[in-house]
């Protein structure tokens, strides 16, 4: 395994930019998720890496060997595709072997039947034959190897490109949305078992996805990319705590965070909600809120804003209601509640929202971070007024 | 406050010529990679079809005949012989008539097969092996087996028809019957072909369209056919008609072994004018002129099924 | 609620009825050949209307056919003639498939519209010109100029490129992270994975150049480079008087290869000849 860096790559498909100086650094073991919406450059970026395509400017350093002028299978890279992209003629052990044979056996060792009987074929086969069952026995796979990938189930089939990659013992995994074509519940096991296999190989994972679910639960660090640029690198907290861009914030986190719109108030730059102080002090560029769902309160009694509840789901550990705001009726704001709060039997009636200010986050009208912080307003008959 | 420090670890703006020249090398050679695996598809191409075609045109305009060790050009001198001889007015009519009966022929009895088969609950593929079986048989063989069928003394087609009173002829040697007998048997050859290309039609249309029909009240043999199914084969239907016809326009096996184009020209046929032109008599230049008129119809019949198959996209 | 069951029976009785009665205009020459295969020249000249022969005559007809004229050789020249088509097309033709489905090169589009257009051009009319070509090269009247012309299928390379399409381009990016060539990705990774489309192809060209007989009549003058058609139209022309039994022995030798394996791989011809035909 080997550090995977990424220096200042751009890359143009005729007149579209796909990527655009983008740069980054991915540690010797570590498991690093590219996430973005479709079309952002992920993929592009990834089949750079891998040597399938090639970057327009830029460089890719594996170790500390510049790659770029290698073809992709000098790379030492292995790759997991979307559509796992087994060969279908073959069973699962040729499948598997496949890169081994390509490394270790010349043009002449390669002919069936005949190659067999050249010299050193033997040896070298009988290695080959030895890492696949290895790799299949890790993978659970040892009573399929026999069979064609036609007769497998998609986990099946997901587990043998896993094995593929896996017995080349690259210097780094590519793994390009392995487990977007796998049905729900298979997806949450096989995003286990990657996870497992990371902490066991201590190799370097870089995982290319859309879903912002896998790439919290699975990295170490999460580069979300959009249009062509890598706009944060974090661990998942930062990303999802201290987003840098309201884009980030919108991407990461279901339900989506609420973005409401504020006045700031010139004297103290007191945030202003639907006419109301919200308790937040922001730089004065800032002109709206994000809340994430589960750090906003709603009641039937009191709160900051008033409104009526338009929706709410039960999902059982918990709730989601959504409340559309009395002030500023464009706006459904999304409330997490706890478990058995019965929201669902209230839709229609009046509710008041309010939010925890130490989990506010605003952004400038170019959607840019900018900085705030509670502060601790006083409630008057259920309205909240600005301290002072 | 937080903090918001956090960006991606962006060095300064790099783009030296070195990394330039790589990734246009890599493109270059896969460039060249590509022109290599295409290159002796290309290579032949050029050889044995476009310039051959080239050639023939040119051939036309020219006095060029077999062994010649050099050729003049004649300009429009071939086109107008051409419009001077008779057999070639022949020909064109004669292969009109038989592409004209040919073409409904196949294709009626094709459908028919194709209809009655699809809908069969048993035996589908052993009627379906017996139609086609006439595509796979050897035209040559077959058509020799046809005229033997057709001779006055021994045939049994004549010796049927003795039986009912008419006189036992070869009608492959009366002026007025060969080219229709060649016509049964083009008939003959090519059904069992377009009767597959209908099934793979059929067997294309939703079965829910026929259900949704049935609930709206018509079940008739005759209303499924009307409202459902040849409006759906609509495309396919085009689709052999336009082959059929540029195969029909293609006729020589059974005129060469069976009529030599005869009766008195009776069964002269384009591509059978243009191989007596070309290898009988080696007027290489008059064959080229009456291939470029050949060309001229087959190009036409293409032009339309290249519309018909954009038709059959908007179907779908 | 149709009565299906009762209805359905009558009527497929009456479906087979009709395509009983229509096959006997397509079975009668089999019938007539395979019948007359088996008689006796006085049978035959009797005219007499009958399926089986007053005395069995089948294997003198037989033993004539092979004997009179070499007709086991015609049919070995059919099997190298046909063969050696169909690995040339091959060849030549899924290494520019691949190409065009799959690699991003200048002149790709130009390329493939070449192809197009020359799809357009049917055999019959280049004739002329390959033939004088061939004349000037001193190659008729030999293998080379029976096989030559056809080793270029535009048909197969179209064919070829529209199944490639569908392959994924994932696939082709496994076999160059596992370090397959590109020429190498033709061979192993392609093709085998197209073979449903080059059987099809494969179907299709068998019974395009077993049965052809224009092209073999133009180019050869010697019985040595005879094809199976070739052979059977000389058969007739040689026997002064047509003696036909040992004819319709002679057609039934050259039909079998082909209608026999038909016979077997019933499913696969149909689905090859619906997959070329509607290209």
């Amino acid at each position: 395994m080997a550090e995977v860096q990424i220096r200042n790559v751009s890359k143009r498909f005729g007149t579209t930019t796909v990527l655009e100086n983008a740069s980054l650094t991915i540690s010797k073991g570590e498991f690093v998720s590219l996430i973005g919406p479709s079309g952002c450059g992920k993929s592009t970026l990834l089949r750079i890496i891998s040597g399938l395509e090639v970057q327009d400017t830029g460089q890719i350093v594996i170790g500390d060997r510049t790659v770029d002028d290698l073809r992709p299978s000098a790379r030492n890279l292995a790759m997991v595709f979307q559509s796992y992209a087994l060969y279908p003629h073959l069973n699962v052990a040729s499948n598997i072997a496949m890169p081994l044979r390509m490394q270790r056996l010349n043009g002449f060792q390669r002919l069936p039947v005949i190659g067999r009987f050249l010299p050193g074929s033997a040896t070298a086969n009988d290695g080959i034959a030895r890492q696949v069952r290895d790799a299949a026995e890790m993978l659970d796979i040892s009573h399929l190897l026999e069979r064609k990938p036609g007769q497998l189930s998609g986990g099946q089939r997901q587990r043998v490109a896993v094995g593929r990659a896996l017995v080349r013992d690259p210097a780094a995994f590519l793994l390009d949305e392995p487990l977007s074509n796998l049905d729900a519940k298979l997806r949450v096991h096989m995003r286990t078992e990657i996870a497992q296999l990371h902490r066991r190989l201590k190799a370097t994972f870089i995982y290319v996805t859309h879903d912002q679910v896998e790439a919290m639960t699975m990295s170490d660090r999460i580069a979300v990319m959009m249009d062509g640029d890598i706009i944060q690198v974090g661990t998942p907290d930062e990303v999802y705590d201290q987003p840098v861009d309201i884009r980030v914030a919108e991407f990461i986190g279901s339900p989506k965070i609420n973005v409401v719109p504020v006045d700031i108030e010139a004297a103290r730059g007191m945030a202003v909600l639907a006419g109301a102080a919200s308790g937040v002090v922001t730089d004065p560029s800032a002109v709206s809120l994000g809340i994430r769902p589960e750090a906003i309160t709603v009641s039937s009694s009191s709160g900051l804003a008033a409104g009526i509840v338009e929706h709410a789901e039960n999902l059982g550990s918990e709730e989601y209601v959504q409340v559309r705001l009395d002030a500023l009726p464009e706006i459904v704001i999304t409330a997490r509640a706890g478990h058995g709060t019965g929201w669902t039997r209230r839709i229609g009636s009046a509710a008041h929202v309010s939010f925890d200010g130490n989990r506010a986050l605003a952004f400038d009208s170019a959607g840019r971070r900018v900085a705030c912080r509670a502060y601790a307003p006083r409630h008057v008959g259920g309205k909240a007024v600005a301290n002072g | 406050m937080a903090d918001i420090t956090l960006s991606p670890d962006r060095l300064q703006r790099t783009q030296t010529p070195a990394t330039r020249r790589r990734a246009s090398l890599r493109n270059f050679k896969a460039q060249g990679l590509a022109w290599m695996l295409a290159l002796p598809a290309l290579f032949l191409m050029a050889m044995l079809l476009l310039g051959p075609l080239l050639a023939v045109v040119v051939l036309s305009f020219t006095d060029y005949s077999l062994g010649n060790a050099s050729l003049d050009w004649r300009g429009l001198d071939n086109y107008q012989a051409m419009l001077g001889d008779d057999i070639f007015y022949k020909s064109i009519s004669n292969t009109l008539v038989y592409v004209g009966i040919v073409v409904p022929g196949s294709l009626l009895l094709g459908l028919g097969a194709a209809l009655l088969i699809e809908s069969l609950t048993r035996g589908k593929a052993f009627w379906r092996a017996v139609y086609f079986l006439p595509v796979m048989a050897t035209l040559i063989a077959m058509a020799i087996v046809w005229e033997f069928m057709m001779s006055a003394r021994f045939g049994i087609i004549p010796q049927t028809l003795a039986l009912l009173g008419f006189p036992a002829k070869n009608w492959l040697q009366e002026t007025a019957t060969a080219l229709p007998v060649l016509c049964i048997i083009g008939i003959w050859q090519s059904l069992g072909f377009n009767m597959v290309l209908f099934m793979a039609g059929l067997s294309g249309i939703p079965r829910t369209l026929y259900e949704a029909l049935e609930l709206d009240g018509g079940s008739s043999a005759w209303t499924r056919f009307w409202t459902i199914t040849w409006p759906m084969l609509a495309p396919v239907t085009m689709f052999v008609v336009i082959i059929t016809a540029i195969r029909s326009f293609q006729v020589f096996d059974t005129v060469h072994v069976l009529t030599k184009g005869g009766p008195n020209n009776a069964t002269m046929v384009l591509i059978y004018q243009i191989y007596q032109e070309g290898f009988d008599f080696f007027r290489s230049s008059y064959a080229a002129a009456l291939t470029v008129v050949f060309l001229v119809f087959i190009f036409i019949l293409t032009v339309i099924k290249a519309r018909t198959i954009e038709n059959k996209v908007h179907y779908s | 609620m149709r009565p299906v069951s009762a209805n359905s029976s009558s009527g497929d009785l009456f479906k087979h009825a009709v395509l009983a009665v229509g096959s006997i205009f397509i079975l009668l020459p089999f019938a007539v050949m395979i019948a007359t295969s088996f008689k006796s020249p006085a049978d035959i000249a009797s005219g007499a209307l009958r399926l089986f022969p007053t005395e069995y005559h089948g294997f003198a007809n037989y033993a004539e056919a092979l004997s009179a004229t070499p007709l086991l050789r015609y049919m070995a020249n059919g099997v190298i003639v046909t063969a050696s088509i169909f690995a040339l097309q091959l060849l030549v033709a899924l290494p520019c498939a691949y190409a065009l489905a799959k690699l991003k090169w200048r002149g790709r589009d130009t390329v493939f519209g070449l192809i197009l257009f020359c799809l357009l051009i049917p055999p019959h009319a280049v004739a002329i010109p390959v033939y004088v070509l061939f004349y000037w090269l001193g190659i008729l009247d030999s293998y080379t100029s029976l096989i030559l012309p056809w080793t270029i299928s535009v048909f197969g390379i179209f064919l070829m490129r529209q199944f490639f399409k569908t392959v994924p381009d994932d696939l082709i990016d496994a076999a160059r992270m596992d370090g397959i060539s590109e020429f190498g990705i033709v061979w192993r990774v392609m093709l085998p994975t197209a073979l449903p489309a080059v059987t099809a192809f494969g179907i299709f060209s068998i019974i395009a150049h077993w049965n052809d007989y224009f092209w073999p009549l133009i180019v050869l003058s010697s019985e040595d480079y005879y094809t199976p058609p070739l052979g059977v139209a000389t058969f007739r022309t040689a026997e002064v008087g047509y003696v036909f039994g040992p004819l319709m022995a002679a057609a039934t030798i050259i039909i079998a290869p082909l209608v026999l394996t038909f016979l077997l791989a019933q499913r696969r011809f149909i689905e090859g000849i619906t997959f070329t035909g509607m290209k």
